[in-house]
């Protein structure tokens, strides 16, 4: 029976979809087009684990043997074997160290990014079913922040790999989270390109924390430094809401109480060591 | 005591601050704003009327921006920070001062102005 209905016209609305449906989600999301059916994005527990695109039959098979280099020929053996075994294709080649798990959790994400690009658009209907149905294994699932911001990571992956390692060092305490962003003439909302932290809250309070950030630190670079870091006691308890630049992207994210302090220390100390601006840690 | 006097009466004090100024981000009219370089008078009149946005949290779905206690600014070459009169919330004073400022004892030292404007303007 459908629970819920509607149009999906961009990831971004799938992953506060997913968010809505609740933690204890699981069910599939099936979507329509104009010309018929278009494929299935499946949940389990809240978590975003299949997207099947009409059309991409074969690239999951081809972005599994890429990292591992074998034909695709290979793979059919592969694949044949773990038809017998009951088991799924990329399961199976991790438990046989085919591939690493790492690699086969990469080439899933790839291909559910690929498939909601077929599957999400203008005139695209959704409608979920909840069913009981599980058994994907949760080290190969994904939550909707990290598709979202995965979305955007394979457009600006040289902004994530400088930024990544910055996220992991300022907002490594328990409770806090950090995200970076980058505007684009395409979106109406910075576009999350990373997120890093223990506590990353939903798809729709992330855009809405993106979309405070950009327009405070329009504001603080009318009348301070670019790089400068704005920082703001939070109304419900210790932790601080802290924003900056770095270069055509901006961070937002949570800190603890000392959070703030630890970030313009670190600051601090680039600048004694002849780092060439604050945001670059 | 009145706002004027008394951030004039507080900045006296600190050679090391740059500016004080007081916002009524009800109201959104300046209340009072000392400069101690006058260079940086357009600068500080900016920070100053920013307060209604920097001095509250991210507005919420029904865009409700909530007010916060204090926030600050911090760059390579200023500190600029704000913080909410507890007597009159409607109130923000901005202080500002150099970038190698040590950013706790400046906050602290706003938020005892704070304390002291309100009750008479």
């Amino acid at each position: 029976m459908a629970v819920r209905e509607g149009e999906l016209k961009s990831t971004f609305e799938l992953c506060t979809l997913v968010d809505e449906l609740g933690v204890f989600a699981t069910g599939e999301i099936a979507m329509n087009g104009t010309d018929g059916e278009k494929g299935a994005v499946f949940i389990e527990r809240g978590r975003i684990c299949w997207a099947a695109a009409k059309g991409l039959a074969r690239r999951l098979t081809e972005l599994l043997a890429s990292p591992t280099g074998l034909a695709l020929t290979d793979m059919g053996s592969h694949f044949q074997a773990c038809k017998d075994a009951r088991r799924p294709l990329g399961e199976y080649l991790v438990a046989k160290n085919v591939l690493s798990a790492e690699e086969f959790r990469q080439a899933l994400l790839q291909h559910a990014l690929e498939s909601l690009e077929v599957l999400l658009g203008r005139g695209a209907r959704y409608a979920f079913r909840a069913h009981g149905r599980g058994g994907f294994d949760p080290r190969f699932t994904f939550s909707s922040i990290e598709v979202a911001s995965n979305l955007g990571a394979k457009k600006h992956w040289a902004a994530v790999a400088k930024l990544s390692p910055i996220l992991a060092t300022l907002f490594d305490g328990e409770g806090e989270w950090g995200a970076a962003f980058v505007r684009t003439p395409q979106l109406a909302f910075p576009e999350p390109i990373a997120a890093f932290g223990s506590d990353v809250p939903s798809t729709r309070e992330l855009l809405r924390l993106g979309k405070w950030a950009a327009s405070a630190l329009d504001v603080t670079g009318a009348f301070t430094d670019r790089e400068a870091m704005l920082t703001l006691s939070s109304p419900t308890g210790p932790a601080s809401l802290v924003a900056f630049r770095d270069g055509e992207t901006f961070v937002a994210g949570a800190t603890g109480i000392h959070g703030p302090a630890r970030i313009l220390n670190a600051r601090a100390k680039e600048r004694r060591h002849g780092g060439p601006r604050d945001a670059s840690l | 005591m009145a706002i004027s006097s008394t951030i004039k009466e507080e900045l006296a004090q600190r050679p090391d601050v740059v500016a004080l100024a007081c916002m009524d981000t009800r109201s959104g009219l300046v209340l009072g704003m000392e400069v101690r370089d006058e260079g940086e008078r357009d600068n500080v009149e900016f920070a100053t009327v920013s307060a209604t946005q920097l001095c509250a949290a991210p507005p919420s779905d029904d865009d409700v921006e909530e007010p916060v206690d204090e926030s600050f600014v911090v760059s390579q070459r200023w500190v600029h920070a704000y913080a909410r009169v507890p007597s009159d919330r409607d109130l923000v004073l901005l202080g500002m001062a150099p970038g190698n400022a040590n950013v706790a004892l400046f906050r602290d030292w706003l938020k005892h102005v704070a304390e002291r404007v309100g009750p008479d303007r």
